[in-house]
C-alpha cells in the first residue's frame, strides 16, 4: 500500500525539514470523517466493516437479481463447489451461493429488527427506571426476572407459544434482549441524571420530558450504540440457533439457520452444505462483534480525551 | 423595593441516620438591583438555601421545606416561590429567576454547542424561532465578552476553558433578562485572575439590567467588594446579617469576628494588632445529626460561657438594620457599643 503511494511523489529530500510539515495538508486523498478514521485505525475493525459491507451488499443484490433460491435441480444435487455452482448445491440441487445471499437478507433483517426493537424498548424502560426513582424498583425487578431465564430457552418458549414465523422470532428475540439494553441504559441514566447540566437545564426551566429527551438521551448514545451492535450479532446467532432447533423461522424461508438445520443430515456426504451457511453466521456475527468492540473503544470516555 | 423576601425558610432532609436540618429559620431580603451575599463555610446550608429557593432540590430526598419566599416579578406581582405550582415555577426559572453554578466544567451539556444551549432557554421562555434564538444567543455571548463569539457559538463545551464556560453559563442565565440571579459560588472553581473578570462582568451586567443578585460564597474578599447586604450562615442558621460596610467594620457575632480574623490582612485593618500567625477558628462544624443543645457555634467559640449551652439564642435586631444571634450581643443597645 505504501509503495504505490510513494511513487506519486518525489522521495523527500534528506533533511528537508521545511517540506515535511506542509506535506500532509495539500494531499488528503479522501475526506473521511475523523470519527471513522479513528474507528478504522485498528485494522481488524476496518476488516470487520469491509466484511459486513460485503455481506450486506450480497444480501441486497440477491433480492435485485431475480434469482430464485428455491429453484431445485435434482440432477445436480449435492454437487461440489464448481464454476457453475460457486459454493456447490444442497440436497435438492439448490444453488448454495444464492441461498446464502438470500438467507443473508432474512437473517440480517431479523437481526436488524431485533436490534432496533430491543434498543427502542430497552432504552425507554432504562431511561424511565433510571430517571424516576419510584419506577426504578418495579421496572428493574421485572427486567431481572426476565433476565433470569436463559436467553435461548426463553426465546424457544416464546416462539413455541406464538408459533414459528419471522415476525414471532423477532418479537421473541426483542423480548429476550430488551432487559439487557434496559440495564445498561438505566445504569448510564443514573450517572447522567446526577450531572450538573441536568440541574442547570432544570434551572433554566426545561420540563422533565424535555430534559429526558434533549439532555439525558443524547448523552446515552454511546452505550446504546454499542449495545445495538452487540445485539445485532447475538440476534444472528440466536436466530440461527432457533431455526436449527426448529422453533425459528419456518423451514421454507431460507435463513442461515434453516439452511444448516435442513442440511445437517447430509453433512457427512457434502460438508459444504453446512459449512458455508455456518461460516456465513460465524463471519457475520464475529464482524459485528469486532465492529461493536471498535465502537465501544472509540466512545469509551477514558479514551475520548484524546479526540 | 425588595425583589425577594425570604421568611423563616427551613429545609430538612430525611436520611438513614435521621432527620438533618440543613436550613433553619432563615430570613433575609434582596433589594431590587442590589446584591445580597450569603456567607458561610461548607455545610452551613447556603447552597441548600439557593436550591430551595429555585425548588431544585432532588425530589428523591425526603425533603421538607417550610417558610415563604416572596418574589416580586417583572409585572410587580408578589409570588411565593415555595408554594407556586410547578408549571408556573418552571416558567419563572431561567426567565425571571436564573441561576449559575459553581462548576462551569460540568454545568454545560457536552453534546450540544453552547449556542444551542443558550438558544434553548430563549426558545423556551421568549418563544423565539430557531434563527432569532441563534441571533440572540450570539448577542448574549458578545454581552459576556467572549472573543470571536460568532465562532464560539458553534463550539462545544469541551472546546472552551473554565473561564469561558462560566461566561457561557452567565450568558445562559442572562439570556431572558432575569430580575433575580442566584449565583452559587460562581467563581470558586476559577483561578484568581479569571475570578476578578467574571465578578466585574457580573457587576457590569447588574448595573446595565438592574437585576438583583443572591450571591452565595465563602469568599469574604469577594463579599466585601461585590455585596450590598450580607447574611452570615452557620450550621443552617443566620448568625449575623448586616449591610456590608458596617459588617466588615464591626462584626458582632463571634463567628463573623472569627471569619474576618482568618483573613490575613483584615484583622490589622480592623484596628487589631497584626497577627503573627494566621488565625483559624478551632474545631469544626458540629454534625447536623447531633447539634449542640444551645448555640450551634458554642463548641468553637472563644467567648462561650455556661449559659451558651442552654438554648439557641434568638436572632435579635441590634439596630442600624443589623441582626445577630448571640447572647453577648444585646438587642438594640448593641448599636452604641459597636462604635
Amino acid at each position: 500500500m505504501t509503495a504505490p503511494a510513494s511513487d506519486l511523489r518525489p522521495p523527500p529530500p534528506q533533511g528537508g525539514a521545511a517540506s515535511d510539515p506542509a506535506e500532509p495538508v495539500p494531499r488528503r486523498p479522501l475526506a473521511v470523517p475523523l470519527v471513522l478514521r479513528k474507528l478504522f485505525r485498528r485494522r481488524i475493525v476496518l476488516g470487520a466493516a469491509i466484511v459486513l459491507a460485503l455481506v450486506v451488499t450480497l444480501a441486497v443484490l440477491a433480492g435485485l437479481s431475480g434469482f430464485d433460491p428455491n429453484e431445485t435441480a435434482v440432477s445436480q444435487r449435492l454437487s461440489q463447489p464448481s464454476s457453475a455452482h460457486l459454493l456447490g448445491t444442497d440436497e435438492l440441487g439448490r444453488d448454495l451461493f444464492a441461498r446464502i445471499a438470500f438467507g443473508g437478507r432474512y437473517s440480517l433483517t431479523i437481526a436488524l429488527l431485533t436490534a432496533v426493537g430491543s434498543v427502542l424498548a430497552g432504552t425507554l424502560l432504562g431511561l424511565v427506571a433510571g430517571f424516576f426513582r419510584r419506577l426504578d424498583a418495579p421496572v428493574m425487578r421485572v427486567v431481572d426476572a426476565m433476565m433470569s431465564f436463559p436467553d435461548i430457552l426463553l426465546a424457544i418458549a416464546l416462539v413455541g407459544i406464538l408459533g414459528p414465523s419471522m415476525l414471532n422470532v423477532v418479537l421473541a428475540l426483542v423480548l429476550v434482549y430488551t432487559p439487557r439494553v434496559a440495564r445498561v441504559v438505566r445504569a448510564s441514566t443514573l450517572v447522567v441524571r446526577e450531572l450538573l447540566f441536568v440541574e442547570a437545564a432544570r434551572a433554566v426551566g426545561v420540563s422533565t420530558a424535555r430534559i429526558l429527551w434533549r439532555h439525558v438521551l443524547p448523552n446515552l448514545m454511546s452505550p446504546i450504540l454499542v449495545q445495538a451492535s452487540f445485539i445485532f450479532a447475538y440476534a444472528i446467532l440466536a436466530e440461527a440457533a432457533l431455526s436449527f432447533l426448529g422453533v425459528g423461522v419456518p423451514p421454507e424461508i431460507p435463513t442461515w439457520g434453516t439452511m444448516v438445520a435442513g442440511s445437517q443430515q447430509y453433512a457427512h456426504q457434502a460438508l459444504w452444505i453446512v459449512l458455508f451457511p455456518g461460516l456465513a453466521i460465524i463471519v457475520t456475527a464475529l464482524s459485528l462483534q469486532l465492529l461493536g468492540d471498535g465502537i465501544r473503544d472509540l466512545l469509551d470516555p477514558r479514551l475520548r480525551k484524546s479526540m | 423595593m425588595k425583589r425577594l423576601e425570604v421568611r423563616h425558610l427551613s429545609t430538612s432532609f430525611d436520611t438513614d441516620e435521621g432527620r438533618v436540618q440543613a436550613v433553619a429559620d432563615v430570613s433575609f431580603a434582596i433589594r431590587a438591583g442590589k446584591t445580597t451575599a450569603i456567607v458561610g463555610e461548607s455545610g452551613s446550608g447556603k447552597s441548600v438555601t439557593s436550591l430551595t429557593l429555585m425548588r431544585l432540590l432532588p425530589r428523591t430526598a425526603a425533603t421538607q421545606v417550610s417558610g415563604e419566599a416572596l418574589f416580586v416579578d417583572r409585572a410587580g406581582a408578589t409570588l411565593d416561590l415555595l408554594s407556586l405550582p410547578e408549571p408556573r415555577m418552571r416558567a419563572l426559572r431561567g426567565n425571571e429567576v436564573a441561576m449559575i453554578f459553581q462548576e462551569p466544567m460540568t454545568s454545560l451539556n457536552p453534546v450540544f454547542s453552547v449556542g444551542e444551549q443558550i438558544a434553548e432557554s430563549l426558545r423556551l421562555h421568549k418563544h423565539l424561532d430557531r434563527a432569532a434564538a441563534r441571533a440572540e444567543a450570539l448577542r448574549m455571548l458578545e454581552l459576556v465578552e467572549i472573543p470571536a463569539a460568532a465562532q464560539r457559538l458553534d463550539e462545544y463545551p469541551h472546546q472552551l476553558s473554565g473561564g469561558m464556560r462560566q461566561r457561557v453559563m452567565i450568558a445562559l442565565a442572562m439570556a431572558c433578562d432575569p430580575t433575580l440571579l442566584i449565583a452559587d459560588e460562581p467563581t470558586t472553581a476559577l483561578d484568581v485572575t479569571i475570578q476578578a473578570q467574571i465578578l466585574a462582568l457580573m457587576r457590569r451586567l447588574q448595573t446595565e439590567t438592574g437585576m438583583s443578585i443572591l450571591f452565595i460564597t465563602h469568599n469574604l474578599g469577594v463579599v466585601a467588594h461585590h455585596a450590598d447586604d450580607v447574611a452570615v450562615m452557620y450550621a443552617g442558621r443566620i448568625v449575623e446579617a448586616a449591610p456590608v460596610r458596617p459588617l466588615f467594620a464591626a462584626p458582632r457575632h463571634p463567628y463573623t469576628q472569627g471569619l474576618l480574623a482568618c483573613l490575613p490582612g483584615k484583622a490589622h485593618a480592623a484596628g487589631q494588632p497584626r497577627p503573627k500567625r494566621l488565625f483559624a477558628i478551632r474545631g469544626q462544624v458540629s454534625s447536623p445529626l447531633a447539634p449542640p443543645p444551645g448555640c450551634a457555634f458554642e463548641p468553637r467559640c472563644d467567648q462561650a460561657e455556661a449559659r451558651c449551652t442552654q438554648a439557641m439564642p434568638p436572632l435579635v435586631e441590634t439596630g442600624d438594620e443589623r441582626q445577630a444571634r448571640c447572647i453577648h450581643v444585646p438587642a438594640a443597645e448593641a448599636a452604641t457599643k459597636a462604635a
